[in-house]
C-alpha cells in the first residue's frame, strides 16, 4: 500500500505532465489537470492516514540506473541551453555562467561516479526515507500545489487571450507545472543524496522553463538567471556529495544526520549553500525577484509549495546534524539577516508581486534562522512557518493574479479603493494578508515561537540575531499594512457593496486556501499534535505541550483560541451595531473645500475642481533598492564567507 | 441635571473658522486660550476639525468665495451643534455691508445661535457668548 | 480569575481617565494656566458618546471596535499574568486595526496620520519586544507571573529605551507625529480626523486602557511588592509629561533615528551585557 502511494506521489505527476504535453484540446487538458489534482490530494491524505512513520522504502535497482542516466541527460540539456544562447546572442553573463557551472558539475560528478565510487550507480538502503517532516511537505505540495494548478486552468486561458497568442503554449505550461509537483515529492522522500540531487535539478529545470514561458526578452533573461543561480546550488550539492562520501562511505542522508561528526560540517555547509540558493536568500534573491515576470500560477507555485520550500526543507532536514556547532549559529545569523534585509527592501516596492516576493524571501530567512537556532522550539517554529507560509503565500499570489486579471495592473497604487470595486477578492486578499501579519494566526504564532527560541538561544551571537528579528518583524508590519491601506482607501458612498461575479475556477481555490489558513490557525493545538510534534520528535525532544489547547512551551505560553474569540467578536459585534443610514454620510475632511461627498475632489485655484491624489509611503530615498541592495548583498556575502571560514577552522 | 447634559456643557469643543475677517476678532479668540483667560478651565478645546467640534465659531462676513466652505464645515459637524458668530462683520456684514462680493451676515448661509457683536469683540464677550451657546448645547438643541 | 477578569475590564478605564485628567491639569500648571478639572476626560467621553453619528465610510467603524477589543484583551492578558511577548503582539494587532481604520477613508489627513502611525509602530515595536526578551533573560520565563525580583538594577538601559517607547505610545511631543496632541495643528489630529462622536469616544477609551497597560508593563521592572512598581510607572509618566511640555514635534526621521539608535541600541547593549555576564 505505502509503496504504491509513494509511487503515485512521485511518478503520477510525471506521467500526467507528459499526457498534458500531448493533448491539444483545452478541455481534455483541463480534465487531466483536475484528475491529477484529485489523485495527488487523495494520495497525500491517504498516505497521512495509512502510513506508519518513519518508514524506509527501496524500489528495484533499475531506478538507480535510470536516475543515474537521467541525471547526465539533464545536465546535457542545461549545457545545450547555455550553448544555444551563446551561439545566438554572443557572450553574456547568463550563458557563460550556465555553461561553466554545468561543466563543473558534470565533470566533478562524472569523475566521482566513474573513478572513485566503488559501484556504479551508488545505491543506498533505503533509497527513500519518509518521516513526518517529509509527510508535511508532501501534504503541502499535493494539496496547495494542486489547487494552484486548478487555478492555472482559467488563468492561463485569460492570460493567453490577453496576450493574443495564436498558438497555445499551455500544454508545455501544464507539463512543467504538474511535473514540478512530482519532482518536489521526490525531493522530500529521497534518502539517497544522488536521488535528492536529481530531483533537485529537475525542479531547477521546471523553474527555468516556467519562468521563461512567455518568451519575452525579460522572461528569458530571468529564466537564465534562475537557472545559473540555482546551478551554483547544484555545484554545492555535488561538492557535498563527494565530501560526504569521502568521509562516510555512504550517501544515505539519514545516516549522515543521525551520526554527526566534526568532519560532516563541511559537506553540510555545502548542502546549506544549495539550500539557500534554492530559497533565494540574500545575496541570491535576484532570481526569485526576476521570476515575477512569469504568469501568476508559476509564482504561486514557486513561492508556496515548491522550489523555495525545497531549500528550507533541506535546511530543516539537515539541522539536527549541525546541532550545537558554530555552523548552526552562523546559519542563524545568515537567516536573520535575510529576514531583516528582505523585509526592509519590501517597504520601498510598489509592485504587488515584488512585495510578495520580498515577503517570501524574508519568511524563508526566518525559517532558516529557526533551523540555525536549532532548539526544539525553534524547529517547531520553522515547521509551522513552512505550513502556514505555504498556505497564505499561495493564497496571496492567486489573489493578486485574480486582481491583475480584473484591473490589468500589478501596481499597488492602482489598487486604491479596490475594496469597493472588487469586494470579494479584495476581502479575501486582506484576510490573507492579515493571516500573514497579525496574531493569533499561524504565521504569528510561529514568529512568536521563533522570537522566544532566539531569546532562549545560548549562542553568543544571539543578540545579533535578536536585532535582526525585531527590526525585520517591525518592517514586515509596515509593508503589509500600507498595502492593505491602499486597498481600503475608499470614497464615501451611499451605495451598498456589489459583489463581483463568482468565477468557480478563480474563487474556489482561493476560498479553500483562506479557509485552510483560518481553520488551521484555530486548530493550532491538534495540528501541532498530529503533524508538527512527530516531525520535530524524530530528532529532538519536544518541549511544547498543548494543554487546554494553549500553545505552551517551557518558557512561555500562547493562548490562541481566546484571541480568536476576541477576533470573532470584533467582526460580529460591530456588524450588528453599525448601521449606516445615507443621511449620516459626510465627505472626508478637506478643509471644507470638498465638492461632493461622494467624489474625491476639492476646489482650489479659481474654484476649479481638483482630483484628490493620495499615494502610499514607500520611503524610496531612505530604504530604496538603489541605496540598500548592494550593501545588503555585500554584507550577506561576508556572512556567508565567515560561515565557510568558521567551518574550515 | 442629567449626566449627558452636564457633560455636554462641560466639554464644548470649538471649531474656529475665519470667513474673511480682518483678523482682529481672531486674535481676540486666540487670546482666550492664553494663560490670562485660559478657557480650557471650562473644558473648551480649540479643534481644527468639524467632525470633532460642538461649537462653530465664525468671524468675518459671509462672502461669495467661501460661503460654500462654511456650509460644508457646518454640515460635517455632528449634532448637537451651535454656531457662534464673533464680531460685527459676522453679525451683519459690518463695514463690508453691501460690498459686491459680500452676502451679508453669517446667518445668510447657516443658522446662527449666538451673536457676539464688537469690532473687535473682547475676549470676555466671546467667552460670554460661548457660555450662552452652552445652554442651547445642553438641551441637545 | 473571574474577579481579576472583570476588575481589569472595569477598573482600568477609570484609572486611565483619571491619569488623563491629571495629565491635563499638570500640563496646564506647567504652562501657567489653571486647566480643566480632573474629571474632564469623563465629561469629554460622555459627550462624545451622546453625539449623533456621522460617518464617512463603513469600515473604520468596524475596525474601531476591533481596536478597542484587542486592547482590552491585552489588558486582560496582563491581569491574568500571561506571556509578555504575546501581549506585545496583541497590542500590535490593536494598533494595526486602528491604522487600517484610518486608511479606509480617502482623506488626506487621516492617510498621512496612518502612514505616520505605521512609522511609529516601526519605531516602538522593536523596543517593546527587546524589553520582553531582556526581562526573559533575567527571569527565565516570558510569563509575567514568573517575575519576582526587582529588575531595574540590571535592566536600567532597557528602562531608558522603554521611556522612548512610552513617549510614542502616549502620543506626546516630540513624537506625537501621527495624531498631533493639539487639535488645531497642521494635520488636525491626523489618524483620528475622520472619526467623530461615539467612535472617537471608543478610541479615547481604548487609549485609556493602552496607557494603563503600558505603564503596567513598565511597573514590571520593580515588582518587589506593589508600590515600588506603581511609583516607578508614575515617575516615568511624569517624566514623559515634562518632556512633552519642553519639546516641539519632530519629524518622523528623527523619531526613527532616536528610537532605533538610542532605544534599540540601549536594549541590545543590555542584552549583550546579560548574555556576557550572566543574568
Amino acid at each position: 500500500m505505502t509503496a504504491s502511494l509513494i509511487g503515485i506521489a512521485i511518478l503520477f505527476p510525471f506521467a500526467a505532465g507528459f499526457v498534458c504535453l500531448t493533448l491539444k484540446n483545452h478541455k481534455a487538458r483541463a480534465g487531466v489537470v483536475f484528475l491529477s489534482a484529485i489523485v495527488l490530494i487523495a494520495t497525500s491524505i491517504l498516505f497521512f492516514s495509512q502510513g506508519t512513520f518513519p518508514l524506509g522504502y527501496t524500489p528495484s535497482h533499475e531506478w538507480d540506473m535510470a536516475i543515474f542516466v537521467l541525471d547526465y541527460l539533464l545536465m546535457a540539456y542545461f549545457l545545450y541551453l547555455g550553448l544555444n544562447d551563446f551561439f545566438r546572442n554572443g557572450i553574456k553573463i547568463r550563458n557563460v555562467s550556465t555553461i561553466g557551472l554545468v561543466l563543473v558539475q558534470a565533470i566533478s560528478l562524472a569523475l566521482f561516479e566513474f573513478s572513485w565510487a566503488p559501484e556504479l550507480p551508488i545505491t543506498v538502503e533505503p533509497a527513500l526515507f519518509i518521516d513526518h517532516l517529509s509527510l508535511i511537505m508532501c501534504l503541502i505540495i499535493c494539496i496547495i500545489g494542486s489547487l494552484i494548478c486548478i487555478y492555472g486552468i482559467k488563468y492561463m486561458q485569460d492570460h493567453e487571450k490577453h496576450l493574443g497568442l495564436e498558438k497555445t503554449k499551455q500544454n508545455w505550461f501544464f507539463f512543467y507545472m504538474v511535473m514540478f509537483l512530482g519532482a518536489m515529492n521526490g525531493i522530500v522522500f529521497a534518502n539517497n543524496i544522488l536521488w535528492l540531487y536529481f530531483f533537485w535539478e529537475v525542479t531547477t529545470l521546471c523553474c527555468y522553463a516556467l519562468i521563461r514561458h512567455d518568451e519575452t526578452p525579460e522572461a528569458i533573461e530571468s529564466g537564465f538567471r534562475a537557472l545559473w543561480m540555482n546551478l551554483i546550488g547544484g555545484v554545492g550539492f555535488v561538492v557535498a556529495i563527494i565530501l560526504a562520501f569521502n568521509s562516510y562511505g555512504t550517501l544515505s542522508l539519514i545516516t549522515l544526520i543521525s551520526n554527526p561528526t566534526p568532519f560532516l560540517l563541511l559537506p553540510l555547509a555545502f548542502l546549506f549553500l544549495a539550500a539557500l540558493t534554492k530559497s533565494a536568500q540574500v545575496p541570491f534573491q535576484g532570481w526569485l525577484l526576476g521570476a515575477m515576470v512569469a504568469p501568476v500560477p508559476v509564482s504561486a507555485l514557486l513561492h508556496s509549495s515548491t522550489m523555495v520550500k525545497a531549500g528550507v526543507y533541506l535546511a530543516v532536514r539537515i539541522a539536527p546534524a549541525f546541532w550545537g556547532t558554530s555552523l548552526s549559529a552562523m546559519i542563524a545569523v545568515f537567516g536573520g539577516f535575510t529576514f531583516m534585509a528582505a523585509a526592509i527592501l519590501a517597504i520601498s516596492q510598489s509592485e504587488a508581486k515584488r512585495v510578495l516576493a520580498y515577503s517570501t524571501i524574508s519568511n524563508l530567512g526566518l525559517i532558516i534562522l529557526c533551523a540555525g537556532i536549532n532548539t526544539p522550539l525553534a524547529i517547531t517554529a520553522a515547521i509551522m512557518l513552512i505550513i502556514f507560509h505555504a498556505i497564505s503565500k499561495g493564497l496571496l499570489f492567486l489573489c493578486v493574479g485574480n486582481i491583475e486579471h480584473n484591473i490589468w495592473s500589478k501596481n499597488i497604487e492602482d489598487m486604491q479603493g479596490l475594496v469597493r470595486r472588487l469586494p470579494l477578492i479584495t476581502g479575501i486578499t486582506i484576510a490573507g494578508m492579515i493571516s500573514m501579519l497579525l496574531a493569533p494566526f499561524g504565521v504569528l504564532i510561529s514568529k512568536w515561537a521563533a522570537i522566544e527560541a532566539a531569546g532562549a538561544s545560548a549562542s553568543l551571537l544571539s543578540p545579533l540575531i535578536l536585532l535582526f528579528l525585531v527590526i525585520g518583524s517591525a518592517a514586515t508590519t509596515v509593508f503589509w499594512v500600507k498595502w492593505i491601506g491602499r486597498f481600503l482607501s475608499e470614497v464615501p458612498s451611499t451605495e451598498g457593496l456589489k459583489m463581483e461575479p463568482f468565477s468557480p475556477l478563480y474563487h474556489t481555490p482561493v476560498m479553500l486556501l483562506i479557509g485552510g489558513a483560518v481553520v488551521l490557525s484555530i486548530l493550532i493545538a491538534p495540528v501541532y499534535n498530529w503533524l508538527v510534534s512527530p516531525a520535530v520528535g524524530t530528532f529532538y525532544l519536544t518541549t511544547v505541550s498543548t494543554q487546554s489547547w494553549f500553545f505552551r512551551s517551557a518558557i512561555g505560553c500562547f493562548v490562541a483560541w481566546p484571541l480568536f474569540i476576541v477576533l470573532a467578536a470584533a467582526l460580529v459585534v460591530p456588524s450588528l451595531f453599525v448601521k449606516t443610514k445615507p443621511e449620516r454620510i459626510r465627505a472626508a475632511y478637506m478643509c471644507g473645500e470638498n465638492v461632493e461627498y461622494d467624489t474625491p475632489q476639492f476646489r482650489s485655484v479659481a474654484d476649479d475642481k481638483f482630483e484628490l491624489q493620495l499615494g502610499g509611503v514607500y520611503l524610496e530615498e531612505d530604504l530604496g533598492e538603489k541605496k540598500l541592495d548592494k550593501w545588503f548583498k555585500v554584507i550577506a556575502l561576508i556572512i556567508l564567507l565567515v560561515l565557510f571560514v568558521v567551518v574550515l577552522v | 441635571m442629567n449626566w449627558i447634559a452636564r457633560s455636554r456643557a462641560k466639554s464644548p469643543w470649538l471649531l474656529h473658522y475665519d470667513c474673511g475677517s480682518c483678523n482682529g476678532c481672531d486674535i481676540e479668540i486666540l487670546a482666550c486660550l492664553t494663560p490670562l483667560y485660559d478657557i480650557e478651565r471650562f473644558g473648551i478645546v480649540n479643534m481644527g476639525n468639524p467632525k470633532h467640534a460642538d461649537i462653530l465659531l465664525v468671524t468675518g462676513p459671509a462672502n461669495h468665495p467661501n460661503y460654500r466652505v462654511l456650509k460644508n464645515l457646518y454640515e460635517q459637524m455632528p449634532e448637537p451643534k451651535v454656531v457662534v458668530v464673533v464680531g460685527s462683520c459676522g453679525c451683519t456684514g459690518g463695514v463690508f455691508h453691501n460690498c459686491p462680493n459680500i452676502l451679508g451676515g453669517i446667518d445668510k448661509v447657516i443658522p446662527v445661535d449666538v451673536y457676539v457683536p464688537g469690532c473687535a469683540a473682547k475676549p470676555e464677550a466671546i467667552i460670554d457668548g460661548v457660555v450662552l451657546a452652552l445652554e442651547k448645547l445642553k438641551n441637545g438643541k | 480569575m473571574a474577579i481579576i477578569f472583570i476588575a481589569a475590564i472595569v477598573v482600568t478605564p477609570f484609572i486611565g481617565g483619571l491619569l488623563r485628567g491629571i495629565d491635563r491639569k499638570l500640563t496646564a500648571h506647567m504652562q501657567g494656566r489653571i486647566g480643566p478639572p480632573i474629571q474632564q476626560p469623563f465629561y469629554d467621553i460622555i459627550k462624545l458618546f451622546s453625539k449623533s453619528q456621522i460617518i464617512t465610510t463603513r469600515s473604520p467603524l468596524l475596525l474601531v471596535y476591533g481596536y478597542l477589543l484587542f486592547i482590552v484583551a491585552a489588558v486582560v492578558l496582563f491581569a491574568l499574568k500571561q506571556d509578555l511577548l504575546m501581549l506585545i503582539l496583541v497590542l500590535g494587532v490593536a494598533d494595526v486595526l486602528l491604522v487600517m481604520g484610518s486608511f479606509s477613508t480617502r482623506s488626506p489627513y487621516s492617510q498621512i496620520g496612518s502612514n505616520r502611525e505605521l512609522l511609529q509602530m516601526f519605531s516602538y515595536e522593536p523596543i517593546l519586544i527587546l524589553a520582553s526578551i531582556a526581562i526573559y533573560m533575567e527571569t527565565g520565563s516570558f510569563l509575567i507571573s514568573r517575575i519576582q525580583q526587582p529588575l531595574l538594577p540590571t535592566l536600567w538601559p532597557v528602562y531608558l529605551a522603554l521611556l522612548i517607547a512610552l513617549i510614542i505610545l502616549m502620543r506626546k511631543s516630540p513624537f506625537d507625529i501621527s495624531a498631533s496632541e493639539h487639535a488645531h495643528q497642521e494635520i488636525v489630529r491626523g489618524i483620528f480626523t475622520e472619526y467623530s462622536g461615539l467612535y472617537l469616544g471608543l478610541i479615547e477609551l481604548a487609549h485609556w486602557y493602552e496607557l494603563v497597560l503600558v505603564l503596567a508593563v513598565i511597573s514590571l521592572l520593580w515588582t518587589a511588592g506593589v508600590w515600588p512598581g506603581i511609583l516607578l510607572a508614575l515617575f516615568s509618566w511624569f517624566i514623559v509629561l515634562i518632556i512633552d511640555n519642553i519639546n516641539a514635534r519632530l519629524t518622523w526621521s528623527w523619531m526613527i533615528r532616536t528610537s532605533w539608535v538610542a532605544g534599540i541600541g540601549l536594549s541590545i547593549l543590555n542584552i549583550i551585557g546579560l548574555r556576557l555576564f550572566g543574568g
